[in-house]
């Protein structure tokens, strides 16, 4: 367990990047993409000023070395500890080349990633935030593994998002139930693939007859849009839930230890709902950067306020970065 | 015209390799070059695919070095196979004249490349690929040139392509009638740049809100992204298709002829697809190898004639992941 420490009287800030994914060559001196990505994490950092920045994964694309090399420097750049999780890209490849991934960004000095048990996949970990020796909150940062293919009974094969392994589940109580001894009941789970779950929420919430891709991220508020008992609900998605095709069971633990208030997630770039569903916020993080599939009206991070009684609230920070995107529509440089 | 055999009752096998524009940069976690990563592609793509010919959509190299197209060629010379490049902007830009790179490749044992009329471009020629005398089908090869700036009426520096002359576009008609007298009824075109029908296709092509950026083009949920009416089509593309060519003479002229049933570009790395439009099928190269810049997809389109012309374009995959050294 990783430990830092919360100034009394004083609100500890996560700040929350999620799927900057630029590949080797988008970081090249002078590249739109570089910049946009830069422009958007240096202008969150200055307006936040985060304790802690977490990255919900895909740092970069896989086997391409350079780039996490520059990402991994340049989050270090700031000199806040930053702890990311692995993200499908993070993890696509052979055992070796995900150490590979994983040895860049832990060599980093301000990096606090921890590979974790074995069994669990690649980095699962636990950050404690304490204030005056006690725990008032904690991070649980989780690892949701890749893509696979499973045979279907008609012989036919699909390509599915793998689930949470039953170990993590267990070591998921474990850890929160260490928590909870140590007095912290107030937790938030950070992964990097959403839980089924999320489809759920988002089926709940959304009133019939919304059009989600005609509501902007920003307006995304209130009984206009929202179901009656869904009216806190944030954000919007504006593609569709990408995550396993079955459940696990993780959420129905999660509530039965009541301890994890928010489950924030990356993934699907143009999403970025946050709908708290049967107690426990469901949140998708808000995409940072134009790496891979880019909305440039959903860009920007995700910040989790951390008071002296634990989480008290999350939201999205939003970046304009509009004064770029003649020049990234412009095709540039082949 | 250059004429390459088939043998009878055998598919004829094209390999394209794409943009390997190989240059100075190291790829992954073993720091192999560009040129590695090609050789690790074809190493496991060529025994499979036993070429009978190998196309090379353009951009042998990212920038001029007489040592990276010296690499390159006797590389792509070393299968023994009788290749046929075309320019890329690449063998024009950034120091390169193709007129020097071309003086390479007519001395190379295997390659067919010819200079044509060298004012036109550089590269214009054509492949017949004939049975018993009888022709199949045939590559027409054509240089689509490079980039310049131009400065508009508000001084803004915009850049475009030098466009094909009317020579070219003669030229490129000629072929077809001296292909139709020798009883060849179909045709190839091969050039670098997509042409701005590429764009058409693809928009028409594919369906609304699919999310690719976790897609392989090799995943079998790959082949559901396409609207049903193309559902021949394959692949997948990574980058916005949007064509630096922006005319359509080029197509509009293929189209009226009848001949030309593929054509073949390459330049975006990230594009590999292939995409029937009005008749003809649009088919991106995939990218072979690292260099220039990458966007995850790895290998070689595959083009199989048979005794009535091409009847198959397929593409073979290379995981990026996999472009390591076998230590």
């Amino acid at each position: 367990m990783i430990k830092l420490q919360k100034t009394k009287g004083k609100d500890f800030i996560v700040l929350n990047l999620s799927d900057p994914q630029l590949a080797n060559h988008e970081w090249r001196e002078g590249r739109i993409e570089r910049r946009i990505l830069t422009q958007t994490v240096d202008t969150l950092v200055s307006r936040v000023k985060p304790d802690l920045i977490t990255v919900s994964g895909d740092l970069a694309w896989p086997c391409e070395m350079i780039a996490y090399e520059a990402i991994s420097d340049y989050l270090d750049s700031f000199g806040i500890p930053w702890a990311p999780v692995w993200g499908n890209h993070d993890n696509d490849g052979d055992a070796d080349l995900i150490a590979r991934h994983a040895e860049i960004v832990s060599s980093r000095k301000n990096c606090i990633f921890e590979d974790g048990p074995e069994n669990l996949g690649n980095g699962n970990y636990v950050i404690s935030i304490e204030e005056e020796g006690k725990p008032v909150s904690a991070l649980i940062m989780m690892d949701s593994h890749n893509c696979t293919e499973i045979t279907l009974e008609d012989g036919r094969t699909r390509h599915v998002h793998e689930e949470l392994y039953p170990e993590q589940l267990t070591w998921y109580r474990e850890q929160t139930v260490k928590l909870k001894e140590m007095g912290c009941g107030s937790t938030a789970v950070i992964l990097h693939i959403p839980i089924r779950n999320y489809r759920d929420a988002w089926r709940a919430a959304l009133k019939s007859g919304i059009e989600p891709w005609t509501v902007l991220p920003q307006d995304a508020t209130g009984a206009d849009i929202w179901n009656e008992g869904y009216e806190s609900s944030f954000g919007i998605n504006h593609e569709g839930i990408a995550c396993p095709p079955g459940d696990n069971g993780f959420f129905d633990l999660v509530r039965e230890l009541g301890s994890t208030k928010y489950i924030l997630c990356g993934h699907d770039h143009s999403d970025n709902a946050c709908i708290k569903y049967k107690g426990v916020w469901l949140a998708f993080a808000t995409k940072t950067g134009c790496g891979c599939d880019f909305r440039p009206y959903m860009n920007g991070g995700t910040v989790l306020t951390v008071g002296e009684n634990g989480i008290r609230s999350l939201h999205h920070e939003y970046v304009d970065v509009s004064e770029l995107m003649e020049e990234f529509n412009k095709k540039n440089g082949q | 015209m250059t004429t390459l055999n088939k043998e009878k009752n055998k598919d004829f096998v094209v390999l394209n390799i794409g943009d390997p524009q190989i240059d100075n940069e190291l790829w992954g976690p073993d720091n192999i070059s560009s040129l590695e990563t090609v050789k690790i592609t074809l190493g496991e793509i060529i025994p499979k695919v036993k070429p009978d010919m190998i196309t090379v959509t353009g951009d042998l190299a990212d920038e001029y070095g007489r040592d990276l197209y010296e690499d390159i060629i006797s590389y792509v010379d070393s299968f023994g196979v009788p290749w046929a490049p075309v320019m890329g902007n690449h063998d024009h830009e950034d120091g390169c004249d193709p007129f020097v790179i071309a003086e390479m490749l007519t001395e190379t044992k295997h390659c067919i490349f010819e200079v044509g009329d060298p004012s036109m471009g550089c590269g214009h020629y054509t492949v017949v690929i004939e049975e018993d005398g009888r022709p199949v089908t045939a590559f027409i090869m054509m240089d689509s040139h490079h980039r310049i700036e131009l400065t508009d009426e508000n001084g803004n520096y915009r850049r475009a392509v030098v466009p094909l002359s009317e020579a070219q576009y003669r030229w490129y008609e000629e072929q077809i009638i001296l292909l139709r007298s020798i009883g060849c009824e179909e045709s190839v075109l091969v050039n670098h740049f997509p042409l701005y029908e590429y764009k058409l296709a693809w928009n028409t092509a594919i369906k609304p809100d699919v999310d690719l950026s976790s897609l392989h083009g090799w995943d079998p949920e790959a082949k559901s992204i396409w609207r049903e009416e193309y559902a021949d089509s394959i692949g997948i593309n990574y980058e916005p298709v949007e064509p630096e060519v922006e005319e359509s003479r080029l197509f509009e002229t293929a189209h009226r002829l009848e001949h030309t049933k593929n054509i073949l570009c390459a330049h975006d790395h990230g594009n590999g697809s292939s995409i029937v439009y009005r008749g003809i099928r649009l088919t991106y190269s995939l990218k072979t190898g690292t260099g220039g810049y990458f966007m995850r997809q790895n290998g070689c389109a595959v083009i199989t004639v048979g005794d009535s012309g091409v009847k198959n374009i397929r593409y073979e995959y290379v995981d990026v992941t996999k472009l390591r050294n076998s230590k």
